[in-house]
């Protein structure tokens, strides 16, 4: 039994994992793209790029907060980007609408997860994989071919600066920020609560389905804004782009730290350092084969190695990040029971 | 009893089934404002079952439930909360993810006018109760950082949040220590005389008599008395509790061959983690050695440990060769088997094969994965079904069509195939009918005729006394006494396990 640890507070090690990996991240990509890294435009366009990943990440980390998993995000973003095509290209609707519509829709998706999940207990993962591929249907019914455009005005503002500060940082900052003021409301307790210990929570008197329906509305609003922003990203609707967001959102969380105890704060925190690695390490891996064929002329090298590469290091920083929070928690002396061998 | 509108909580024929088994039959308790009320009983009385209706965990299938006057339908925790009944569980209600301050006021954290939590009264209360019970924790420190007897009080600070009139304490002094309680107590009787009621529930009877002024006392779900406390002792407590008279020992069924034989398992000031100190104990050959104490003593982690399931240290010699024992799948190689009563955890693969579930020792320990037959393992089944007359519709039904002790009786079939040197077990026949509790017990009876030894374990004391021939009491981690011959009685007994028996206590023997 572990010691009453009175003056440290270790919640702060959650999201350790996900910082460390990602300053390792940044400081093998600075070696190889040099100080241009931190030029505007390029910094600025690794973050554009990556905010609908990051957006993905922060509604998979509600979603995990609360005990369950989301594998429908990626098709809710799929989704709201063909809803926000069709309605303002075909329909004309003015873009205001037919975002505020997309929205709205794949925030329904996510009340459905939670209601089918809450009342029903169906295993999350079940759900959400089976509405996925639900939604993906009905996405593909809305848009079948890739096509339509967003005006030009919002893809230059997304990709450009405002202020002189890349727009993706002040897009990531305010979300941040949201997502922050969240826990000081009740139902952030309610959601760590029933995510925790759901028995507990129920004993404790927290309306236990209610709670994890807000979770799985909460993680679909979110879902719909990377939804957007991956529209205003590729100023097109496609289908099929949305689907990877699943597991790279799971990947992030993952590797920022959700599995021990600790703050809102430090998952939200764990969240963003886990989908900037991500971020990172795929642009590393796109700079060292552009060296290779830099310095080689007439090297062919397939993209599908760029892809083998980068998913063998998040493979090593998943792996890394559980290691960590298992040594975290045989630190403070959780792991009492060998091989979870009931007492 | 006195009748009069000054009664807080006023439970009448209270009735629970949990599916066969009749945890409640006919409980009946009522308390006055300011009463600090005990609830006894022995082990499987249904004590637990009692306050958990009440605190809107398990559901009422009978009976009424009147607060203040009137009656209470209780469907969930909420509605318990809501109406002012609080609950101290026994095994906590915190969520290790928040801080202490956030789990004294979870669900019903105070909110500011614009909708936030108001972090300043609540760590204000937080400080409070830390101040008060002398907790030893910080506000903003996780919970799951605490230790067990902290995470008590905390537990205790979070169902007197909402100022409930009845407070139940689940066996939650048990983790404690005495300062501890002695200083809950203080500020319980201070929040008494302001008209709080409490149920307490312990099978401490110091704390009892200290705390306590009354007492309702459980036996096998139904509430067979009302007592003040006052003019009650220990021995006509435990007489309630047990239903035998001190007097009237019956020795008839002492153990038959009392063995002298040679050692087969010798444990020598074994020590598990923080459960279990300084054990040692001796088991003769084809010798049946009992185990009791109330639950959580240490003696399941003690046996979990001799099976290689947790970490422990001391010396184990079994047949006369010190061992060590690293896994369970060592312990079986050596010659070690365990048999747990909670089936579903650590028993049976419920929707695996019958045959499958037999045979599973034996599959999991071949060294080299040679092609199962699937013929094969069926016979052998079903040839052991037979011999354990197993009731089921053959040996490739899932073992979750099966009952309770159907599916233990695969378990106990699973070693009479091994035949290990020493079998344990931890409350076997846990939730299991008559008929099958007898066939269990008398096969395990024919395998030590073979020369096999048995550690058996059970919360049941008269299953205890019929087929044991020596019983080691747990209490507190440690044992404190062994009984056998005219000593292994089931007065005795039971004062020992509730640490009455205060020679006991001072010593081992």
């Amino acid at each position: 039994m572990g010691k009453n640890s009175l003056k440290h507070n270790p919640s702060w090690s959650v999201g350790i994992s996900g910082y460390v990996l990602l300053l390792g991240a940044v400081l093998i990509n600075i070696l190889i793209q040099g100080f241009g890294f931190f030029r505007v435009t390029s910094f600025g366009s690794l973050l554009s790029s990556n905010l609908p990943l990051i957006l993905a990440a922060y509604a998979q980390m509600i979603v995990m907060l609360s005990g369950g998993i989301d594998i429908s995000i990626g098709n809710i973003m799929a989704l709201v980007n063909a809803v926000a095509i069709v309605l303002a290209n075909a329909y004309g609707m003015p873009i205001g609408v037919s975002w505020t519509i997309a929205v709205a829709i794949g925030t329904g998706v996510g009340l459905l997860n939670g209601l089918i999940i809450a009342y029903l207990r169906v295993p999350p993962l079940l759900v959400t994989f089976a509405m996925a591929t639900f939604i993906k249907g009905v996405a593909l019914v809305v848009l079948p071919k890739p096509g339509g455009t967003v005006p030009k005005v919002i893809y230059r503002t997304y990709t450009g600066t405002i202020l002189g500060v890349p727009t993706a940082i002040w897009l990531i900052l305010i979300s941040t920020v949201i997502l922050l003021l969240l826990s000081k409301f009740k139902l952030s307790k309610s959601i760590s609560a029933i995510g925790s210990s759901e028995r507990n929570a129920f004993a404790s008197g927290i309306k236990v389905e209610k709670t994890k329906v807000l979770a799985y509305t909460l993680g679909g609003l979110v879902a719909s804004f990377a939804g957007l922003s991956l529209t205003a990203l590729t100023a097109s609707g496609d289908v099929r782009i949305g689907g990877a967001f699943a597991l790279q959102s799971i990947a992030a969380v993952t590797i920022g730290g959700t599995l021990g105890a600790g703050k809102w704060s430090s998952y939200v925190y764990g969240a963003i350092s886990g989908s900037l690695f991500l971020a990172v390490v795929s642009n590393i891996v796109f700079f060292a084969f552009n060296i290779l064929a830099t310095n080689y002329p007439g090297m062919q090298i397939s993209t599908y190695y760029q892809q083998l590469l980068s998913n063998f290091i998040i493979i090593f920083g998943l792996a890394s990040a559980v290691l960590m929070d298992r040594q975290n928690h045989q630190k403070t002396g959780k792991d009492k029971s060998k091989r979870g061998i009931a007492l | 009893m006195d009748g009069g509108g000054t009664h807080v909580l006023k439970v009448t024929g209270l009735v629970k089934n949990f599916g066969a088994v009749h945890a409640l039959k006919d409980a009946s308790l009522s308390i006055e404002i300011g009463e600090i009320r005990a609830l006894l009983g022995a082990n499987g009385s249904g004590k637990s079952t009692f306050v958990k209706v009440l605190s809107g965990i398990n559901k009422k299938d009978g009976g009424s439930i009147q607060l203040e006057g009137k009656e209470l339908n209780i469907t969930s925790p909420i509605t318990s909360i809501q109406n002012g009944i609080a609950m101290a569980y026994q095994d906590l209600s915190l969520i290790p993810r928040l801080s202490v301050a956030e789990n004294m006021v979870i669900g019903y954290e105070p909110i500011k006018k614009n909708g936030t939590i108001d972090r300043k009264s609540m760590l204000n209360y937080a400080e409070k109760m830390i101040e008060e019970l002398g907790i030893r924790a910080y506000p903003d420190v996780m919970t799951e950082n605490i230790d067990l007897s902290n995470k008590g009080l905390i537990e205790i600070a979070k169902a007197l949040y909402m100022n409930p009139k009845l407070l139940i304490m689940d066996e939650i002094t048990a983790s404690m220590h005495h300062d501890q309680v002695e200083r809950l107590f203080a500020y319980l009787r201070k929040r008494v005389m302001g008209g709080l009621s409490i149920i307490f529930v312990s099978h401490r009877f110091e704390e009892v008599y200290d705390f306590c002024t009354t007492a309702t006392i459980l036996r096998e779900g139904i509430s067979v008395a009302d007592l003040k406390l006052l003019n009650s002792t220990p021995d006509e407590l435990v007489y309630h509790m047990t239903g035998k008279k001190t007097a009237g020992i019956q020795h008839e069924n002492v153990s038959n061959e009392v063995s002298d034989s040679e050692a087969r398992l010798l444990v020598d000031q074994m020590n598990v983690l923080s459960f279990a100190k300084n054990i040692s104990i001796y088991v003769g050959k084809g010798e049946v050695v009992g185990i009791a104490g109330l639950q959580g003593q240490g003696q399941g982690e003690f046996l979990r440990a001799l099976f290689g399931a947790i970490s422990y240290n001391g010396n184990i010699v079994l047949d006369g060769a010190n061992i060590r024992i690293k896994s369970p799948s060592d312990a079986i190689r050596k010659g070690i088997g365990f048999i747990s009563g909670d089936r579903e955890k650590e028993g049976i693969f419920s929707t695996r094969a019958v045959s499958e579930n037999i045979l599973i020792t034996e599959t999991a320990l071949r060294k080299l994965p040679i092609m199962l037959s699937v013929r094969k393992e069926r016979e052998k089944a079903e040839q052991i079904m037979k011999e354990l007359n197993v009731v089921a519709a053959g040996a490739g039904v899932p073992a979750n069509s099966l009952s309770g002790g159907n599916q233990q009786k695969l378990i106990v079939g699973r070693w009479l195939y091994r035949k290990p040197k020493v079998l344990l077990l931890d409350d076997p026949t846990k939730g299991v009918d008559v008929n099958s509790r007898n066939e269990i017990n008398s096969l395990l009876k024919n395998m030590t005729k073979t020369g096999m030894s048995i550690l058996y374990s059970s919360s049941d004391n008269e299953e205890l006394l019929r087929v044991a021939e020596r019983i080691y009491v747990f209490y507190e981690g440690k044992i404190i006494k062994e009984l056998k011959g005219k000593d292994k009685n089931s007065e005795l007994l039971a004062a020992t396990m509730l640490g009455v028996d205060k020679e006991a206590k001072d010593g081992k023997e």
